[in-house]
């Protein structure tokens, strides 16, 4: 517990710009180097598993989704494009889209389909009960909230709950077009907010 | 870039398309450097949403990942692809030669300029001794067989339902690098010779990439095949 909140504290005072060092790291873990590897597991096997279970629900299945995660780095580690972002931003990419396509392939997608069918009133998930520094959490949530209610709405039904947007649109009432829109510039937002948020000197770092 | 692709962006960032338009969005992109830009600038702001939700896993897991990927063979960098059909011709002769000292099989190898072998699918897959793999993707059912006999392996993917523009690509990762061995067509099968390897199958835009995407439905080491 206390170990996975040192390390991604580490992990999230150098992110956005990990770049360097995680960079390097990785290069290593492109040549097979399972201790380099070991140290991106470290870094980032706590918000691996966070998404994973956040959007599968099973904890099992979660635990498999992050194996496979770490497996698909491991194999890719030597195409990461650093020009084109951060390690934990690929990671993450990768975690976030394979979890979505465990919770879509399942039977569960099935009960979750006549959820929204049934237009029953959804838990719009957010930021919780994390083992995260105060002051990732604070950022995200905060800047989460900087965000319009339907903006934030379909980005975490999205996001945390694995819907497509067609899914969005259906639960909300709202027209496919709306949510898609409402979906790239919520994104907008939470970048420009929290790119504002480090421009205010990494603010929160006191974890 | 389209305004209708264009439009789901976000969505796609989120992960929140369907397959067949994530596929569509993901051909798009390839050939938008504007769009790639775009989707870079979000991603990580997009991925920061994980900080909210971060949960420490339990402790075993990390011993049994690392055994995994001790065990698991790693991708080589991504080189551009310009000697595909031109290495074409050197398969086909091989293919060609294996089945002169071979084992009666009265099949034909045409080797022209740069046409890859001729061979069909199922011809391979028919062939007494070709050894089935057949593997659920997201797509639905692939099929690969490969003949010892004929040094041949077979991939089908009729049985796939496949995004409109894309298709299914074979590669070989040998010692060499990583070749494509072949595109699928119409017919959505195609037969290549074995190489000593791993043999993978993934989607791509119709005409095939000089790169694998990400989208691997199969991946099998010859030796296994």
């Amino acid at each position: 517990m206390r170990r996975a909140l040192r390390v991604v504290g580490e992990e999230s005072s150098r992110d956005p710009d990990d770049g360097l060092d995680a960079a390097g790291v990785l290069a290593a873990v492109a040549g097979g180097d399972l201790h380099a590897f070991g140290r991106i597991y470290d870094d980032l096997a706590p918000l691996v598993f966070g998404v994973a279970r956040r959007v599968v629900r099973d904890p099992s299945r979660a635990e498999e989704v992050t194996q496979e995660v770490f497996t698909e780095v491991w194999r890719q580690a030597a195409r990461f494009d650093a020009s084109r972002g951060s390690v934990r931003t690929w990671v993450l990419t990768i975690a976030h889209r394979r979890a979505v396509d465990t919770v879509r392939s399942s039977e569960a997608s099935r009960a979750r389909e006549e959820h929204v069918a049934r237009r029953e009133p959804v838990e719009v998930a957010g930021p919780e009960d994390a083992v995260v520094t105060a002051s990732e959490h604070d950022g995200v949530r905060r800047c989460l909230e900087s965000l319009t209610p339907l903006q934030s709405q379909a980005v975490r039904l999205a996001y945390y709950q694995g819907f497509t947007y067609p899914e969005v649109a259906e639960m909300l009432g709202r027209p496919l077009s709306t949510v898609k829109t409402r979906m790239r510039d919520g994104l907008i937002r939470l970048r420009d907010c929290l790119a504002q948020a480090e421009a205010e000197g990494g603010t929160h770092d006191g974890a | 870039m389209a305004p209708d692709v264009h439009g789901l962006l976000g969505a796609y960032l989120l992960d929140a398309l369907e397959p067949r338009e994530r596929a569509e969005f993901e051909a798009h992109l390839a050939a938008c450097a504007e769009c790639r830009e775009e989707v870079d600038s979000l991603r990580p702001a997009t991925a920061s949403l994980a900080g909210g939700v971060a949960a420490t896993p339990p402790a075993p897991l990390r011993a049994q990942v690392l055994r995994t990927v001790s065990q698991t063979p790693q991708l080589p960098p991504v080189v551009a692809a310009d000697r595909p059909r031109r290495r074409w011709l050197a398969l086909a002769v091989a293919a060609a030669a294996v089945l002169l000292i071979g084992v009666g099989v009265s099949v034909g190898v045409v080797v022209g300029d740069d046409d890859p072998p001729t061979m069909t699918a199922a011809q391979v897959i028919s062939a007494p001794d070709a050894k089935m793999h057949k593997e659920d993707t997201s797509d639905g059912e692939l099929m690969v067989a490969m003949s010892p006999e004929m040094h041949m392996v077979a991939v089908d993917a009729a049985r796939l339902d496949c995004p409109t523009g894309m298709t299914y690509q074979v590669w070989w990762h040998t010692a060499a690098g990583m070749e494509s061995a072949g595109v699928l067509g119409e017919e959505m099968s195609v037969a290549v010779p074995v190489e000593d390897g791993d043999l993978m199958v993934t989607m791509e835009p119709v005409g095939g990439s000089d790169e694998p995407s990400d989208k691997v439905l199969f991946e099998m080491p010859a030796t296994s095949l």
